[in-house]
Protein backbone atom coordinates (compact mmCIF):
# COMPACT_ATOMS: atom_id res chain seq x y z
CA UNK A 1 0.00 0.00 0.00
CA UNK A 2 1.23 3.44 -0.86
CA UNK A 3 1.35 6.07 1.85
CA UNK A 4 2.63 9.58 2.27
CA UNK A 5 3.65 11.47 5.39
CA UNK A 6 3.63 15.24 5.08
CA UNK A 7 4.13 17.37 8.16
CA UNK A 8 1.35 16.39 10.53
CA UNK A 9 -0.66 14.29 8.06
CA UNK A 10 -0.36 10.67 7.06
CA UNK A 11 -2.29 9.66 3.92
CA UNK A 12 -2.93 6.00 3.17
CA UNK A 13 -3.86 4.74 -0.31
CA UNK A 14 -5.26 1.21 0.05
CA UNK A 15 -6.08 -0.59 -3.21
CA UNK A 16 -8.54 -3.17 -4.49
CA UNK A 17 -10.90 -4.97 -2.11
CA UNK A 18 -10.94 -4.04 1.57
CA UNK A 19 -12.02 -7.31 3.17
CA UNK A 20 -10.91 -9.67 5.91
CA UNK A 21 -7.35 -10.10 4.66
CA UNK A 22 -6.56 -6.75 3.04
CA UNK A 23 -8.06 -4.76 5.93
CA UNK A 24 -5.73 -6.55 8.32
CA UNK A 25 -2.76 -5.70 6.10
CA UNK A 26 -3.69 -2.00 6.03
CA UNK A 27 -4.02 -2.00 9.80
CA UNK A 28 -0.64 -3.69 10.25
CA UNK A 29 0.99 -1.17 7.95
CA UNK A 30 -0.56 1.73 9.85
CA UNK A 31 0.68 0.26 13.12
CA UNK A 32 4.17 -0.01 11.63
CA UNK A 33 4.14 3.62 10.54
CA UNK A 34 2.81 4.69 13.95
CA UNK A 35 5.68 2.84 15.62
CA UNK A 36 8.43 4.20 13.42
CA UNK A 37 7.16 7.69 12.54
CA UNK A 38 4.23 8.28 14.83
CA UNK A 39 4.41 12.04 15.26
CA UNK A 40 1.45 12.91 13.01
CA UNK A 41 -2.01 13.82 14.29
CA UNK A 42 -4.09 13.67 11.13
CA UNK A 43 -4.85 10.53 9.18
CA UNK A 44 -6.41 10.59 5.72
CA UNK A 45 -7.51 7.35 4.14
CA UNK A 46 -7.86 7.88 0.40
CA UNK A 47 -10.17 5.23 -1.03
CA UNK A 48 -9.90 6.15 -4.71
CA UNK A 49 -8.33 2.77 -5.57
CA UNK A 50 -10.71 0.76 -3.38
CA UNK A 51 -13.29 -1.12 -5.43
CA UNK A 52 -15.04 -3.11 -2.70
CA UNK A 53 -15.50 -2.86 1.05
CA UNK A 54 -17.29 -5.09 3.54
CA UNK A 55 -17.73 -4.94 7.31
CA UNK A 56 -14.15 -6.15 7.87
CA UNK A 57 -12.88 -3.14 5.93
CA UNK A 58 -15.27 -0.83 7.74
CA UNK A 59 -14.20 -2.31 11.09
CA UNK A 60 -10.59 -1.59 10.21
CA UNK A 61 -11.45 2.06 9.47
CA UNK A 62 -13.21 2.31 12.84
CA UNK A 63 -10.14 0.83 14.49
CA UNK A 64 -7.96 3.48 12.80
CA UNK A 65 -10.36 6.16 14.02
CA UNK A 66 -10.17 4.88 17.59
CA UNK A 67 -6.37 4.86 17.41
CA UNK A 68 -6.20 8.44 16.12
CA UNK A 69 -8.82 9.57 18.63
CA UNK A 70 -6.73 8.03 21.42
CA UNK A 71 -3.76 10.09 20.23
CA UNK A 72 -5.80 13.29 20.24
CA UNK A 73 -5.63 13.17 16.46
CA UNK A 74 -8.27 13.17 13.78
CA UNK A 75 -9.13 11.18 10.72
CA UNK A 76 -10.99 11.59 7.48
CA UNK A 77 -11.90 9.43 4.52
CA UNK A 78 -11.84 10.79 0.99
CA UNK A 79 -12.23 9.82 -2.67
CA UNK A 80 -14.71 6.99 -2.00
CA UNK A 81 -16.50 5.67 -5.08
CA UNK A 82 -20.31 5.80 -5.04
CA UNK A 83 -20.63 2.15 -4.09
CA UNK A 84 -18.04 2.34 -1.31
CA UNK A 85 -19.51 5.64 -0.11
CA UNK A 86 -22.92 3.99 0.22
CA UNK A 87 -21.49 1.40 2.61
CA UNK A 88 -19.75 4.12 4.60
CA UNK A 89 -23.11 5.87 4.92
CA UNK A 90 -25.00 2.76 6.01
CA UNK A 91 -22.34 1.96 8.61
CA UNK A 92 -22.73 5.36 10.27
CA UNK A 93 -19.09 6.26 9.60
CA UNK A 94 -20.11 9.83 8.72
CA UNK A 95 -21.17 10.42 12.32
CA UNK A 96 -17.60 9.85 13.45
CA UNK A 97 -15.49 11.60 10.84
CA UNK A 98 -15.61 13.52 7.54
CA UNK A 99 -16.29 11.16 4.65
CA UNK A 100 -16.10 12.41 1.08
CA UNK A 101 -17.02 10.73 -2.15
CA UNK A 102 -14.91 11.00 -5.26
CA UNK A 103 -16.38 14.15 -6.80
CA UNK A 104 -16.52 16.09 -3.54
CA UNK A 105 -12.94 15.30 -2.67
CA UNK A 106 -11.61 16.66 -5.97
CA UNK A 107 -12.39 20.08 -4.57
CA UNK A 108 -11.04 19.16 -1.18
CA UNK A 109 -7.79 17.87 -2.64
CA UNK A 110 -7.18 21.37 -3.89
CA UNK A 111 -7.28 22.37 -0.27
CA UNK A 112 -4.65 19.85 0.61
CA UNK A 113 -6.58 16.70 1.54
CA UNK A 114 -4.80 13.65 0.31
CA UNK A 115 -2.95 15.49 -2.42
CA UNK A 116 0.10 13.82 -3.86
CA UNK B 1 -35.60 -22.49 -17.63
CA UNK B 2 -32.38 -22.84 -19.58
CA UNK B 3 -30.57 -20.20 -17.59
CA UNK B 4 -30.89 -21.99 -14.25
CA UNK B 5 -27.61 -23.03 -12.69
CA UNK B 6 -25.99 -24.21 -9.48
CA UNK B 7 -22.46 -24.36 -8.12
CA UNK B 8 -20.95 -25.55 -4.84
CA UNK B 9 -17.52 -24.57 -3.60
CA UNK B 10 -15.75 -25.98 -0.56
CA UNK B 11 -13.02 -23.73 0.73
CA UNK B 12 -10.47 -23.88 3.53
CA UNK B 13 -11.18 -21.29 6.19
CA UNK B 14 -8.36 -18.94 5.21
CA UNK B 15 -9.09 -15.27 4.73
CA UNK B 16 -7.72 -15.18 1.18
CA UNK B 17 -10.55 -17.48 0.13
CA UNK B 18 -13.18 -14.82 0.88
CA UNK B 19 -12.13 -12.93 -2.25
CA UNK B 20 -12.02 -16.23 -4.17
CA UNK B 21 -15.68 -16.82 -3.28
CA UNK B 22 -16.56 -13.30 -4.46
CA UNK B 23 -14.79 -14.00 -7.75
CA UNK B 24 -16.76 -17.21 -8.09
CA UNK B 25 -19.96 -15.29 -7.50
CA UNK B 26 -18.99 -12.77 -10.18
CA UNK B 27 -18.39 -15.56 -12.69
CA UNK B 28 -21.49 -17.50 -11.72
CA UNK B 29 -23.76 -14.46 -11.95
CA UNK B 30 -22.25 -13.13 -15.18
CA UNK B 31 -24.91 -14.90 -17.24
CA UNK B 32 -27.72 -13.00 -15.51
CA UNK B 33 -26.78 -9.58 -16.81
CA UNK B 34 -26.91 -7.78 -13.47
CA UNK B 35 -25.96 -4.18 -12.85
CA UNK B 36 -22.70 -3.63 -11.01
CA UNK B 37 -24.65 -2.31 -8.03
CA UNK B 38 -26.71 -5.51 -7.69
CA UNK B 39 -23.63 -7.65 -8.19
CA UNK B 40 -21.80 -5.66 -5.52
CA UNK B 41 -24.67 -6.12 -3.07
CA UNK B 42 -24.63 -9.88 -3.53
CA UNK B 43 -20.86 -9.98 -3.15
CA UNK B 44 -21.06 -8.00 0.09
CA UNK B 45 -23.69 -10.34 1.56
CA UNK B 46 -21.64 -13.36 0.50
CA UNK B 47 -18.44 -11.85 1.87
CA UNK B 48 -20.11 -11.22 5.23
CA UNK B 49 -21.48 -14.74 5.53
CA UNK B 50 -18.17 -16.40 4.64
CA UNK B 51 -16.17 -14.03 6.86
CA UNK B 52 -18.55 -14.79 9.75
CA UNK B 53 -17.94 -18.52 9.35
CA UNK B 54 -14.18 -18.02 9.43
CA UNK B 55 -13.99 -15.41 12.21
CA UNK B 56 -16.80 -16.50 14.48
CA UNK B 57 -17.65 -20.06 13.47
CA UNK B 58 -14.07 -21.27 13.36
CA UNK B 59 -12.41 -18.66 15.63
CA UNK B 60 -9.97 -17.89 12.78
CA UNK B 61 -8.73 -21.50 12.64
CA UNK B 62 -7.44 -22.06 9.10
CA UNK B 63 -7.84 -25.81 8.73
CA UNK B 64 -11.63 -26.00 8.55
CA UNK B 65 -14.05 -26.09 5.63
CA UNK B 66 -16.72 -23.59 4.59
CA UNK B 67 -19.20 -24.78 1.97
CA UNK B 68 -20.79 -22.23 -0.33
CA UNK B 69 -23.61 -23.12 -2.69
CA UNK B 70 -25.15 -20.69 -5.15
CA UNK B 71 -28.21 -21.58 -7.17
CA UNK B 72 -30.47 -19.69 -9.55
CA UNK B 73 -33.91 -20.94 -10.48
CA UNK B 74 -36.23 -18.68 -12.47
CA UNK B 75 -33.99 -15.74 -11.53
CA UNK B 76 -34.40 -16.54 -7.83
CA UNK B 77 -30.92 -16.62 -6.33
CA UNK B 78 -30.24 -18.77 -3.27
CA UNK B 79 -26.91 -18.63 -1.48
CA UNK B 80 -26.10 -21.11 1.27
CA UNK B 81 -23.01 -20.71 3.46
CA UNK B 82 -22.38 -23.55 5.86
CA UNK B 83 -19.74 -24.21 8.52
CA UNK B 84 -19.25 -26.83 11.22
CA UNK B 85 -17.99 -24.35 13.78
CA UNK B 86 -18.98 -23.28 17.27
CA UNK B 87 -22.50 -22.23 16.30
CA UNK B 88 -24.54 -19.32 17.60
CA UNK B 89 -26.20 -19.46 21.01
CA UNK B 90 -28.62 -16.59 20.43
CA UNK B 91 -29.36 -16.03 16.74
CA UNK B 92 -31.67 -13.06 17.34
CA UNK B 93 -28.99 -11.26 19.34
CA UNK B 94 -26.30 -12.07 16.77
CA UNK B 95 -28.44 -10.45 14.08
CA UNK B 96 -28.91 -7.18 15.98
CA UNK B 97 -27.13 -4.16 14.48
CA UNK B 98 -23.85 -3.30 16.19
CA UNK B 99 -23.75 -6.56 18.12
CA UNK B 100 -20.31 -8.11 17.97
CA UNK B 101 -18.37 -10.37 20.26
CA UNK B 102 -15.11 -8.90 19.02
CA UNK B 103 -13.40 -5.53 19.02
CA UNK B 104 -12.94 -3.80 15.68
CA UNK B 105 -15.90 -5.67 14.28
CA UNK B 106 -18.87 -3.44 13.78
CA UNK B 107 -21.59 -6.04 14.10
CA UNK B 108 -22.72 -5.17 10.59
CA UNK B 109 -22.32 -8.58 8.97
CA UNK B 110 -25.93 -9.71 9.36
CA UNK B 111 -27.16 -6.14 8.81
CA UNK B 112 -25.54 -6.10 5.38
CA UNK B 113 -26.88 -9.56 4.56
CA UNK B 114 -30.38 -8.42 5.51
CA UNK B 115 -30.00 -5.10 3.70
CA UNK B 116 -28.72 -6.44 0.41
CA UNK B 117 -30.64 -9.71 0.13
CA UNK B 118 -34.41 -10.14 0.12
CA UNK B 119 -34.53 -12.77 2.82
CA UNK B 120 -32.18 -14.57 5.19
CA UNK B 121 -32.56 -17.70 7.31
CA UNK B 122 -30.02 -18.72 9.93
CA UNK B 123 -29.88 -22.24 11.35
CA UNK B 124 -27.46 -22.77 14.20
CA UNK B 125 -26.90 -24.46 17.52
CA UNK B 126 -23.89 -24.21 19.82
CA UNK B 127 -21.36 -26.81 18.78
CA UNK B 128 -23.26 -27.80 15.68
CA UNK B 129 -22.17 -25.17 13.18
CA UNK B 130 -24.12 -22.54 11.31
CA UNK B 131 -25.96 -22.49 8.01
CA UNK B 132 -26.97 -19.17 6.49
CA UNK B 133 -29.40 -19.25 3.56
CA UNK B 134 -30.03 -16.02 1.66
CA UNK B 135 -32.48 -15.35 -1.14
CA UNK B 136 -32.66 -12.59 -3.72
CA UNK B 137 -34.88 -12.13 -6.73
CA UNK B 138 -32.55 -11.12 -9.52
CA UNK B 139 -33.82 -8.05 -11.40
CA UNK B 140 -34.92 -8.62 -14.96
CA UNK B 141 -32.14 -8.77 -17.47
CA UNK B 142 -31.19 -5.38 -18.85
CA UNK B 143 -30.99 -6.86 -22.32
CA UNK B 144 -33.43 -9.28 -23.94
CA UNK B 145 -32.15 -12.84 -23.92
CA UNK B 146 -31.67 -14.15 -27.43
CA UNK B 147 -31.72 -17.80 -28.37
CA UNK B 148 -30.30 -17.02 -31.78
CA UNK B 149 -26.64 -17.06 -30.94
Amino acid sequence: MEWKLEKDTLTLYPQGDLDLVSAKRVREQLDGILCSRGSFHQLIVNLREVTFIDSSGLGMLIGCYKTMHGRQGRMMICDASERVYRLLEISGMKKLMPVMRQDASKTARGEGYGKR
Amino acid sequence: MGNDNQVTLQIKSIGENVSLVRMMAGGFLYAYDLTLDVLDEIKIALSEAVSNSMIHGYNNAENRIVTVTMAVQNRNLTIQVQDDGVGIADIAQAMEPAFSTREEHMGLGFVFMQTFMDDIDVFSEPGKGTTVIMHKKLPASAQPVSDAG
